[in-house]
């Protein structure tokens, strides 16, 4: 199973790269890249695929709170 | 034979042209939203409707990951693929799952790339068009446009 680092590297400040494609990937840290979270529907989205393919389920509500609050302020 | 040299003088003269592969204009803003967060939004023609179908239909395993969109986003990708997918004869076969690069239209243009090259970190896949090819998006495939200047040849 792959980490989240395998695709965003290991700072959330830093443009990542698909790990099957090589597709650059903007930074997942809102403090380098404005639009992060900006969109409900995509953020469900992305939840819904990359929790069941790095943690092996679904998110839970805390986890995806923990996740987004650590993203927003890092710098 | 006259009329032959002269069709190869034109296709010389205008390589590009052969190269060109613009993404149709009726274009679904879901289809880049959807396909291009993980690879570029590839030019429909590239694969028969057939084939275009298969992918859809199995979205959910797509080439190791979940890549499912929503039904409304789904419906309206589907219908484009469709109406613009390519020639299946020109193409030939895609294999199962329908893979781009293993069409014979793939296979050919590229057999002279040498394997490091696939290999190399920049380009990491060949589901990397935009790796060599810069402005793939755009449909320009032309190979006097390499974009990594040790891998042209």
């Amino acid at each position: 199973m792959p980490g989240c680092t395998s695709c965003h590297t290991d700072s959330p400040l830093n443009a990542g790269q698909h790990a099957v494609t090589g597709k650059n990937i903007r930074p997942l840290a809102v403090a380098a890249n404005a639009e992060r979270f900006s969109d409900p529907a995509k953020v469900e989205k992305w939840f819904g695929r990359n929790c069941k393919e790095v943690v092996g389920r679904a998110c839970t509500p805390a986890e995806k709170a923990d996740f987004i609050t650590y993203l927003s302020e890092v710098r | 034979m006259k009329r032959i040299f002269l069709i190869a003088l034109l296709g010389s003269a205008f390589p590009a042209m052969a190269h060109r592969l613009p993404m149709p204009a009726n274009a679904p803003a879901s289809y880049q939203a959807e396909c291009s967060s993980c690879h570029m939004a590839y030019q429909p023609a590239l694969l028969p409707a057939n084939d275009w179908r298969k992918l859809m239909a199995g979205l959910n395993e797509h080439f190791g990951s979940d890549a499912t969109v929503d039904p409304k986003n789904g419906a309206e990708i589907n219908a484009f693929l469709e109406r613009n997918g390519g020639d299946p004869k020109r193409l030939g076969s895609a294999g199962t799952p329908p893979r781009i690069t293993q069409t014979r239209h793939f296979t050919h243009h590229h057999h002279e790339v040498p394997p490091k090259f696939w290999r190399d970190p920049r380009v990491k896949s060949a589901a990397n068009c935009e790796a060599c090819h810069s402005a793939a998006a755009k449909g320009n495939y032309s190979e006097h446009d390499i974009a990594i200047p040790e891998l042209r040849e």
